[in-house]
């Protein structure tokens, strides 16, 4: 059975799941979300129930040892009140040692599972690669293990989890089943948005009452990243896909078209399924955390990461960039590299986390080096644009130059674009030759405008469609990018309501006719599933 | 010189161009301080109290206001 999140399946689930959520008493609604999350695993994967048990027993487990801990170390404290400072900072610290010590334990098995199931087939490749030096005729059998669904997603939740209640920004939750649906909450465990207890909990739990504009609006954006992803990313797929794999069947023409299509499916998809997720969410008065903000109006790589995929870079940054840039190890590397880096060793903590969190970052998205490589390859840039900004500000301040003129902006949004376009093109091409094997191709003269393969693989009447449709996408990132106090459908909500029922079928005509029944192509999963 | 004036200097090398940090109240979420200014902040912090500031004070609270970074800085000097 296809149970995709755009599935005619998904939806008789949804029509299941809402009214049983506001029937049911207020007090116990939570319990129908986590039934509906445990019934959605079911039926995607079974088998993956068992990882999100286990990792949510795992958190469970020590994040109720840490929470005992710390109310020893209170009931300790309070029974002494008399004790000698010395004693005092030595007892507080056998107890940040033992609260320290579950926190790792929970971690590393969080981590380890996630390694065997994600990276042992990487691991084993390079073992490989390295036995085959010495002897060829050698190597270790590849291994194959399924990838449990969301498991990437899960494990960064509970990791960030757990040491949220370490570092005691909340209380851990106490009622286990609650624990498991904050873990497994079926909106957004597929490809996000991570989300953090602190923020969800009220609306996860509260039992929330039916909200005629929650609702209508939570309908309005499962239209919306259904347009998105049928009527656009699919189709454009079909395309890039191709053209991404054998640029040799493709003109010059036709690549740099490839490349424009993947910017545009690629959003489409991701933030399509976005808009499902927090679209689904909000029907039932859940929150979750926006993931996009119009990234392709970034400045900056920096502000493009800030932009996209905003709740997993938020991580990187909460959980692994901080800790790692401002503990004793980083910052005693700043104080060493006085000597040679001067006045700009202040920035060397910093530069030194941003360099692991984008080797973490790309190895995230795939177990392969060339992820990596295209991890670092924005670490990069990043660190390059920190190294040379000063040199920008004097020029700036010397030339009298606006940082802020228009045309300087518009000359950055370029930038950051092609820079985009050369780690898009680093992803889906898997490797660095490949990557400039296509960037070749964009520049081969040979039958430069020819067409064939755009015509064979997409049609020229679906690819039309699908670049006019996904005019409606940018106009709506524009209005908001320049109009972002409010929501986009805070806005529509302004405009006569027989304009707003015109857009509406004309937003649910397109989801069928060229979504669902029309166009034949063949349907892709969501991209970011494979994480 | 006060903690306050001492962090004050800090903030003004990093941007000479604020005349008052004391009058913002959105150091961090107003963009004047980025993530790259934050461990730059701590690192020139630890150094001169002589402290250790743990990740979980890293936090808007601490960070967004002139006066929010004296009070991290006095009760971590404290314990």
């Amino acid at each position: 059975m296809d149970f995709s999140i755009t599935s005619l399946y998904f939806f008789i689930f949804l029509a299941v799941l809402f009214p049983a959520y506001f029937l049911c008493p207020k007090k116990f609604r939570w319990i129908t979300l986590l039934v509906a999350s445990l019934v959605f695993f079911v039926l995607c994967s079974w088998k993956a129930i068992f990882f999100v048990l286990f990792a949510t027993l795992t958190t469970y487990g020590a994040s109720i040892g840490i929470f005992k801990i710390k109310n020893k170390e209170k009931a300790f404290l309070a029974d002494n009140p008399e004790i000698e400072i010395d004693a005092k900072k030595a007892a507080k610290a056998k107890f940040k040692k033992q609260r320290k010590t579950f926190m790792v334990l929970g971690i590393v098995a969080l981590v380890v599972v996630l390694a065997v199931m994600k990276y042992l087939d990487f691991l084993i490749g390079n073992v490989n690669a390295i036995i085959g030096w010495f002897d060829s005729s050698k190597h270790l059998s590849l291994v194959n293990l399924f990838l449990p669904l969301g498991i990437s997603f899960y494990t960064f939740q509970a990791i960030g989890y757990l040491a949220d209640v370490y570092w005691g920004k909340y209380e851990p939750e106490k009622n286990f089943f609650k624990f498991l649906l904050f873990m497994s909450f079926f909106p957004k465990i597929m490809q996000g948005p991570i989300i953090r207890y602190n923020e969800i909990a009220p609306s996860l739990f509260g039992g929330n009452d039916f909200d005629y504009q929650n609702f209508t609006d939570g309908l309005k954006r499962i239209g919306w990243g259904l347009f998105k992803k049928l009527c656009i990313a699919n189709t454009l797929f079909v395309f890039t896909k191709f053209a991404f794999l054998d640029p040799s069947q493709i003109s010059g023409f036709e690549a740099f078209l490839a490349v424009v299509c993947y910017f545009i499916s690629d959003y489409c998809d991701f933030s399509g399924y976005m808009d499902i997720a927090c679209g689904t969410a909000l029907c039932m008065g859940v929150k979750l955390p926006e993931n996009f903000n119009h990234p392709y109006f970034a400045k900056g790589i920096d502000d493009y990461w800030r932009r996209w995929h905003i709740t997993l870079g938020a991580w990187f940054k909460d959980y692994i960039f901080y800790p790692l840039s401002i503990s004793k190890f980083s910052l005693a590397l700043g104080k060493k590299s006085k000597k040679i880096f001067k006045k700009h060793a202040n920035k060397v903590p910093a530069i030194f986390g941003l360099i692991v969190v984008w080797f973490l970052t790309g190895l995230w998205h795939g177990a392969s080096w060339n992820y990596v490589l295209w991890g670092l390859y924005f670490g990069l840039i990043i660190i390059f644009g920190i190294i040379v900004e000063p040199l920008f500000d004097k020029f700036y301040s010397k030339t009298k130059i606006n940082k802020q003129a228009g045309w300087l902006n518009a000359i950055r949004l370029i930038r950051t674009l092609l820079l985009l376009a050369f780690g898009k093109i680093l992803f889906e091409t898997a490797s660095l030759s490949g990557a400039f094997g296509f960037i070749a191709k964009l520049f081969d003269g040979n039958n430069y405008f020819g067409t064939t393969a755009l015509y064979e693989h997409l049609g020229w009447a679906s690819f039309v469609v699908a670049i006019v449709l996904s005019v409606a996408v940018l106009v709506v990132d524009i209005i908001q990018e320049k109009h972002p106090e409010t929501t986009f459908l805070d806005k529509l909500r302004k405009i006569p309501l027989w304009i707003q029922w015109t857009l509406l079928i004309l937003l649910i005509v397109c989801i069928v006719w060229f979504g669902y029944y029309g166009s034949g192509l063949p349907k892709f999963e969501f991209g970011y599933v494979v994480f | 010189m006060t903690v306050k004036e001492e962090i004050i200097e800090v903030l003004s090398e990093m941007h000479p161009e604020v005349d008052d940090f004391e009058s913002i109240k959105e150091l961090v979420h107003g963009g004047t301080l980025d993530s790259l200014n934050i461990v730059m902040l701590v690192a020139e912090l630890s150094e001169r109290f002589d402290i250790e500031i743990p990740p979980q004070e890293v936090c808007y609270e601490n960070f967004d206001t002139v006066a929010g970074l004296v009070a991290m800085v006095e009760r971590l000097k404290a314990q």
